[in-house]
């Protein structure tokens, strides 16, 4: 395998007395896709910046294509930043605004003009060149904002929540656009947000960040399948989370909670570490309702009773609470046999043991 | 309500350009009391006829604007240009331009770094550059000269005795002097609008210039100045309009030597007792001054376009 495009080595950054990012440990490869995602105040922008030059660490190691860029400060580096705020020069037009950074480059008038042309029409802008960035529309200046940094072809582009002052139709869409540019550009990008199902969606794979220390890294779907941490967990949206000890039964492994109640436990999941309190995870779409004249399911299933019910348009949210204690959140389709089913009401609830996740560290 | 009161605010509600009249009458009736009215009378003034021992006859006569621009030969009683008038034209703005450059050299540097660095003292920065402006004019370019004198001067008491120079420099009583004068009694005016300017400035647009590839030279000429134009201009316009009409400074500081258009003015009024042409050169430096704050709002005008998204 050739050298990674970014590697991060104990990479630690301090602002006044608080600790922004530490000790970060991280290998991007090259073309390759990645997100940090977490929290606001978690790091990951400041993380981004480290890379892009714009903060530098206190102590660890940056390295772009192998080579340590600690001290080389961005006007040298070959990254680019789309920043949140987009940044673009106000007082210079599209094309002036793409070109900025090829002209500092003394690159030829010819070349100037083909690139920005070439660049405008890979992120779809045509004939907006000769206006200025505030007679553009949010989604148009997003689009300038990421020509402006494709046309230099750095070798690492860097996201900071480039779609977050988008509403939520053109942030779809742009979401799509990101990943075709980045197939055809095949540049590493990475990028920067709070909002999982964004980066689920475009990312090959994804760095979760809490208090400035990564807790996970893996594919989206290792992330949101098996999260590692309760924080992961519930920050993918598996917020129903059962703690208690682990038996065994039949050949077969059960989390049994302090209320009593057994759960039947993953097979595929490997061993625990430990024997005592386990954390197991569970989503609250992969929870059936179900009355009690229903057919319930035979299998891990418990009754229960509706505390409170939200229509939350595609989806109704319950709240159901089992054994007297503890509470369980469950996300099912409006137009389903549960929308019958009202406050009070005694109900069984169910679920596919295999969907649920085993936790392995706190 | 009195029907008087109703019929007045009615007749408002339906007239709102006579409304729109009587709310800004009091500063339609401060100006024309303040402003236009001596401005007039100045006009009235420079085209009457100059008597002795400073009369006033009431002749109307365009021989005062004549007199600014046109003398007579001594021997041949050719009319030839008035040079002596004309160079005093040229070096107050020649002056007045030198200290709007050096205050902008001077002010931009300084305030650039107090709106980007000074983190939570930038107010307290701005207020220490502020604060002999609050001093009275007089004690402050007194002490300067005190500062400046040759050779028992600080100033050139330091460089001697640190063996920089030899012999005293010539700071004051001088174009030097006025130039340091007039520098140090307007650079607050260049530093408030600069400041307000790169206060305003977009952080990540200077960042993105960097990511972008450009060293901090490039960023300056190509992004900071350019996006703080306006701020540059408005600085310019503070600091040129009084410095070409300055009359203390070169009084004092140049020593009566390097002679201004306020101190053409001053003397015509005073000295010459002649207050025709006193006036006539007013409304010329008046017409000066408009033609040049007409050049400022065209192109600041032009501005606008960059300046609307911060």
């Amino acid at each position: 395998m050739n050298t990674p495009s970014v590697e991060l080595r104990d990479v630690t950054k301090h602002f006044a007395t608080a600790i922004a990012v530490n000790r970060v440990n991280l290998t991007i490869a090259r073309g390759e896709f990645f997100s940090f995602l977490g929290p606001s105040g978690c790091g990951k922008t400041t993380t981004l910046r480290m890379i892009g030059g714009l903060e530098t660490p206190d102590s660890g190691d940056i390295l772009i294509n192998g080579e340590r860029v600690n001290e080389i400060p961005p006007y040298e580096r070959n990254v680019s930043t789309v920043f949140q705020r987009l940044a673009l020069f106000p007082h210079l037009t599209i094309t002036e605004n793409l070109a900025f950074g090829l002209k500092i480059q003394h690159q030829a008038y010819d070349v100037i003009q083909e690139k920005v042309a070439a660049t405008l029409e890979l992120v779809h802008l045509p004939g907006l060149q000769d206006r200025y960035p505030d007679q553009l529309s949010g989604g148009q200046q997003q689009r300038v904002a990421l020509a402006r940094s494709l046309v230099l072809e750095p070798e690492v582009l860097l996201l900071d929540e480039p779609l977050s002052a988008l509403d939520r139709k053109l942030r779809k869409e742009m979401q799509v656009e990101l990943r075709r540019i980045q197939r055809e550009v095949s540049i590493t990008f990475i990028y920067v947000t709070h909002d999982q199902k964004e980066a689920i969606s475009m990312s090959d794979r994804i760095a979760i960040m809490k208090e400035g220390k990564i807790v996970q890294v893996g594919s989206p779907r290792e992330i949101f399948e098996r999260p590692r941490t309760a924080f992961v967990a519930d920050f993918m949206g598996a917020s129903n989370l059962f703690s208690g000890q682990l038996i065994e039964r039949n050949g077969k492994r059960y989390l049994k909670t302090q209320s009593g109640l057994v759960i039947q436990v993953p097979n595929s999941d490997e061993s625990p570490h430990s024997q005592d309190q386990q954390l197991l995870a569970l989503r609250p779409e992969a929870i059936g309702i179900f009355r009690k004249d229903q057919n319930p399911p035979t299998e891990n299933s418990f009754a229960g009773r509706v505390l409170d019910r939200a229509y939350l348009g595609e989806m109704l949210e319950f709240e159901v609470l089992l054994n007297g204690t503890e509470r369980v959140r469950i996300h099912s389709h409006s137009r389903s046999p549960a929308d019958e089913i009202l406050v009070d009401e005694e109900v069984l609830i169910g679920w596919d043991a295999n969907s649920a996740s085993l936790l392995r560290e706190e | 309500m009195s029907s008087f009161r109703r019929r007045v605010l009615g007749f408002l509600w339906r007239h709102p350009g006579a409304k729109t009249g009587v709310t800004l009458s009091p500063v339609v009736f401060w100006l024309a009391l303040f402003v236009l009215a001596p401005m007039l009378i100045v006009l009235y003034y420079s085209f009457l006829t100059n008597g002795p021992h400073g009369a006033l006859l009431p002749t109307p006569t365009l021989e005062n604007y004549k007199d600014v621009f046109i003398t007579e030969d001594l021997r041949t009683g050719q009319p030839e240009a008035n040079w002596l008038y004309l160079n005093i034209f040229g070096r107050s703005l020649l002056l007045a331009f030198l200290t709007t450059l050096l205050c902008l050299l001077l002010g931009y540097p300084v305030t650039y770094w107090i709106a980007l660095y000074g983190g939570r003292y930038k107010n307290l920065w701005i207020g220490l550059f502020i604060l002999p402006f609050w001093t009275s004019y007089l004690v402050r370019i007194f002490a300067w000269m005190f500062l400046l004198r040759d050779p028992s001067g600080f100033i050139n008491q330091l460089l001697l005795q640190t063996g920089l120079i030899h012999e005293p420099l010539q700071l004051l009583f001088n174009t030097t002097g006025v130039i340091i004068g007039m520098v140090y009694t307007y650079l607050p005016f260049a530093v408030i609008p600069l400041y307000a300017a790169l206060e305003r400035l977009d952080r990540s647009v200077l960042e993105a210039a960097f990511d972008l590839g450009a060293r901090p030279w490039q960023r300056l000429w190509r992004v900071t100045v350019p996006l703080t134009r306006g701020g540059i201009l408005s600085a310019s316009v503070l600091v040129f309009v009084p410095s070409v009409g300055e009359y203390l400074i070169p009084d004092l500081m140049g020593g009566a030597k390097v002679n201004m258009l306020g101190n053409l003015i001053a003397d015509k009024f005073f000295r010459d007792q002649n207050w025709a042409f006193g006036s006539a050169l007013s409304i010329g430096l008046i017409l000066l001054v408009m033609a040049l704050l007409l050049v400022y709002f065209k192109v600041s005008r032009s501005e606008q376009v960059f300046e609307r998204r911060v």
